[in-house]
């Protein structure tokens, strides 16, 4: 490795770190008071993160190349299938694992 | 030992992840050591033990491969603004690690990733329970993403188990927390603002700009952050 790379690779996990610890390193020490927005924030951020990753995801699980959206109905189905499970059920490993196992069973046939 | 017990549940509620990761990470493995001239497991596993990111490590090999054309500075910038949702996530846990010890506190802050943020986020423990089910599913998580991209990287080019769709367990594992979610009539209007931001987002970049749809996660936080804004603001002039 050299020693160009090596920094590049460490100024790339000092971004992320410092990224995730922000927050910590101004409010954690209790100096400064958290704003209220900033606590409303934390608490709607939740569901909206959340449902935002499921987007993200599940468009990354179709952004394979040369599948195109061929893909996008059995992955619905299979998300319908968490979604329906987990309502019912309320058994995270149960809902993930038949829904996970059915989508590749449809995109390995 | 009530250690146990949390380790316990934190080991069944980071299963997914389980099945995520080592998929997810042996696929970085794997492009790391084909994309990249020159990297080598080594270089996998000092990636996935100190940055514990895909977004970051997914973007990391594009740069790498042409890194004469990134500056440390616009490195640094790059990484910045896709990543920037983790400052989002550790907000919500400041109240929490208050009573935590240092050492912890900042093993924690280190290691959160998406999926460590909403498993934690959900479990409703308190105090020292909570605190030992975080530090149990961060060390799974942290341990399954670095053994993902060192086996990816050392033996993927070699493997023959079909893995192909088991990402899709990353993107049950988000909706399952979603339904747990939205049980709350409080998080039903952000979940729903949320989606459809980060959809406003994607569809048009994924049609027009395909090799930019890594990059999306902020544009759509950024929409979502100021729209949840201008609801607070609507909720307290109601009152």
């Amino acid at each position: 490795m050299t020693m160009p790379i090596f920094l590049m690779l460490l100024t790339m996990f000092l971004a992320v770190f410092l990224l995730r610890a922000f927050p910590l390193l101004v409010f954690g020490s209790g100096h400064h008071k958290i704003p209220g927005y900033f606590l409303y924030l934390g608490q709607v951020m939740t569901g909206g993160a959340i449902a935002m990753l499921v987007v993200y995801s599940l468009y990354g699980v179709l952004n394979v190349p040369e599948t195109g959206l061929s893909r996008l109905p059995g992955a619905l189905l299979c998300a319908g299938l968490a979604v329906g499970l987990h309502w019912r059920f309320r058994n995270p490993l149960l809902s993930i694992i038949a829904s996970t196992a059915l989508y590749m069973l449809l995109i390995q046939r | 030992m009530t250690f146990d017990r949390e380790m316990r549940d934190a080991f069944f509620d980071s299963l997914p992840v389980l099945m995520g990761y080592l998929s997810m990470g042996m696929a970085f493995g794997v492009l790391l050591v084909t994309q990249v001239p020159g990297a080598n497991a080594f270089w996998a596993f000092g990636m996935s033990a100190s940055t514990i990111s895909g977004s970051m490590q997914f973007a990391a090999i594009e740069m790498l491969k042409n890194a004469v054309l990134y500056s440390l500075g616009l490195t640094f910038l790059l990484s910045c603004l896709i990543n920037i949702r983790y400052s989002v996530y550790a907000l919500g846990f400041i109240r929490r690690f208050k009573t935590y010890p240092w050492y912890i506190r900042w093993y924690l802050v280190l290691g959160l990733t998406d999926e460590t943020y909403a498993i934690a986020c959900r479990s409703r423990r308190r105090g020292k329970s909570a605190m030992r089910y975080h530090l149990c599913v961060t060390a799974f998580d942290h341990f399954y993403w670095v053994a993902g991209s060192v086996l990816g990287a050392a033996a993927g080019r070699f493997l023959k188990f079909d893995t192909a769709g088991m990402e899709f367990a990353m993107t049950a594992l988000f909706l399952v927390i979603l339904v747990d979610l939205v049980r709350e009539k409080e998080n039903r209007i952000p979940a729903l603002i949320g989606g459809i931001s980060t959809a406003v987002v994607l569809i048009p970049t994924a049609l027009c700009l395909p090799g930019h749809t890594n990059k999306i996660l902020l544009p759509a936080m950024l929409i979502m952050t100021a729209i949840l804004l201008l609801l607070r603001k609507r909720r307290e002039a109601h009152q």
